[in-house]
């Protein structure tokens, strides 16, 4: 009973104590600085499509960026943190129901940093009025609440990963940037005063929610299938150490 | 008590195959063998870190299956970074003791003021020998029954080393407390270990308590043609020298040996070397 309690205290205590060696890892991580690459060129490229105005301040890019912000954010999280369990916690005498436990928590404390970090932007953009609430920015912030679900979930033990895996992740990643690109310029049009005139209001609207429905159908397949492999892999600490250990050999 | 029963391993590149001894409560076992023989896997399977392919591992009447009580009596001491580095001494002795039922965080202090730690310190500014220390610190201040030491002396200072000693020693002198010990320094053994566990190859070679490995074998010295007159079969393997030869023999009660021979008890390091020699031939 006392072990459960210390789950937060754990958690916490996990994630404060490595940050500074995790975040070098994270960032001088390959596969992250590519991820990151393609967001940063993307976006400026889908701004001057997207924006016919020249009046662009540096507070609007940098809003415009910070939309996301959380899933860089829990990208960054991920991959500083890929394992939910420290090799400790195998040692010490705590039971398989107590592990799975603390990585469903583990999970959750991750998922939700990002869910707070967001809430916190949409706040700050309606407060400063830069973006009118709308219906596009709730399914905005909720594509990125579901891909950083996913992130999370497939690289929870990452270290036990097929290649076959990341098929699962690039699709998510390839569902999420195209709805975000659509709904990127839907809001950065609502943002110019511009509401798309040109198109049908009901028509677009329907659309983008088909979009979003297909992209929580997608998210729930990958939880349903992923969820209960990645918490056995993540409760072994053979499956998810070895991989580090043959890395740290080479 | 330890009991091994059969445990077999396979990690692909490396496999343990069929370990079984017994570990009596009140005495200390060294766990010897070459680099690669798999003392380090074992422990790891004793650990819970693997999980045994086949076999199995009770102690005090717990099977690792019962992992929480089976766990709660093991003191560990691994030659590796283990616990948050990040957090100081005694946050991470806190932290991890809060597992254990025993844990004292007073004992954990004195511990390391005996050892002459600084508990607000954090871990990754320690040195090798110091997080040796502390893993040894906070394995005795949760009070364990059985106490699994991964090569942690190699890194210990000759001060140190005599206290780590003197305190494993220590440790088992009340009947109710067992030592694993895994080391190449096979002179302490000589001097403390009750019983021995010869690993090489992932194979156990021998377990036995230290007396009968000691009335075992016999280390003889002289020369070559005089050592040829024994039976080859007693011989596990001589050294040919360019004045005088060595072998390991295996020694009965009623052995006899010329007079011209020099008859040795054999330490753990001639044992090992000899016995090592012996397979390599035998390949």
């Amino acid at each position: 009973m006392e072990n459960k309690l210390n789950i937060f205290l754990y958690l916490i205590k996990y994630y404060s104590s490595n940050w500074k060696e995790a975040f070098l890892k994270a960032v001088t991580n390959n596969w992250m600085a590519l991820y990151l690459a393609i967001y940063w060129i993307i976006f400026p490229i889908d701004m001057v499509i997207g924006m016919e105005e020249k009046s662009t301040s540096i507070l609007s890019v940098l809003f415009y960026y910070s939309l996301f912000l959380p899933l860089i954010l829990g990208q960054i999280h991920a991959v500083m943190f890929p394992n939910g369990l420290d090799k400790t916690m195998f040692l010490c005498p705590i039971g398989q129901k107590e592990k799975r436990l603390f990585l469903i928590f583990g999970y959750f404390f991750r998922f939700s940093c990002v869910c707070f970090a967001s809430f916190i932007i949409l706040f700050f953009m309606m407060a400063t009025g830069f973006l009118k609430f709308s219906i596009y920015l709730i399914l905005f912030f909720l594509s990125e609440v579901m891909f950083a679900a996913i992130i999370f979930l497939i690289t929870y033990t990452e270290a036990s990963k097929k290649n076959g895996d990341y098929i699962w992740l690039f699709a998510a990643w390839l569902v999420n940037m195209i709805f975000c690109l659509f709904l990127g310029n839907i809001i950065w049009e609502y943002r110019r005063g511009q509401e798309p005139d040109s198109w049908s209001k009901s028509g677009w609207l329907l659309f983008t929610i088909i979009l979003f429905i297909i992209q929580l159908l997608f998210f729930l397949k990958v939880m349903v299938r992923c969820w209960r492999k990645e918490m056995e892999i993540a409760m072994n600490y053979e499956k998810s150490y070895s991989f580090y250990q043959e890395k740290e050999k080479k | 008590m330890l009991v091994i029963k059969e445990v077999t391993k396979d990690l692909q590149q490396f496999q343990l195959q069929d370990i079984t001894f017994t570990l009596p409560k009140g005495y200390i076992m060294g766990l010897i063998g070459p680099n690669g023989a798999g003392k380090t896997t074992l422990l790891h399977t004793l650990l819970g870190l693997y999980k045994a392919d086949h076999g199995e591992m009770i102690r005090n009447g717990y099977s690792i299956s019962e992992e929480h009580n089976y766990k709660d009596g093991i003191g560990f001491v691994l030659n590796e970074d283990c616990f948050l580095t990040g957090l100081s001494l005694q946050k991470n002795a806190d932290y991890f003791g809060s597992f254990y039922s025993n844990y004292s965080s007073k004992r954990f202090q004195d511990l390391c003021r005996q050892y002459e730690l600084l508990p607000e310190r954090k871990l990754k500014k320690l040195s090798k020998g110091e997080k040796l220390k502390f893993q040894f610190a906070f394995a005795l201040s949760h009070q364990p029954e059985l106490l699994i030491l991964d090569e942690p002396t190699a890194n210990f200072d000759p001060e140190f080393q005599k206290e780590f000693l003197r305190t494993i020693t220590g440790f088992v002198n009340d009947g109710e407390h067992s030592v694993l010990l895994a080391t190449h320094l096979t002179k302490e053994l000589d001097r403390i270990a009750d019983y021995i566990t010869f690993l090489n190859h992932g194979k156990l070679v021998f377990s036995k308590d230290k007396e009968s490995m000691y009335d075992s074998y016999r280390l003889l010295i002289g020369e070559d043609y005089k050592l040829n007159l024994i039976r080859k079969e007693r011989v596990l393997y001589k050294e040919v020298g360019k004045h005088t030869s060595k072998a390991l023999v295996y020694h009965t009660k009623r052995s006899e040996y010329d007079k011209e021979i020099v008859v040795q008890i054999p330490s753990i390091e001639d044992i090992m070397y000899f016995t090592l020699k012996s397979e390599e031939r035998r390949k």
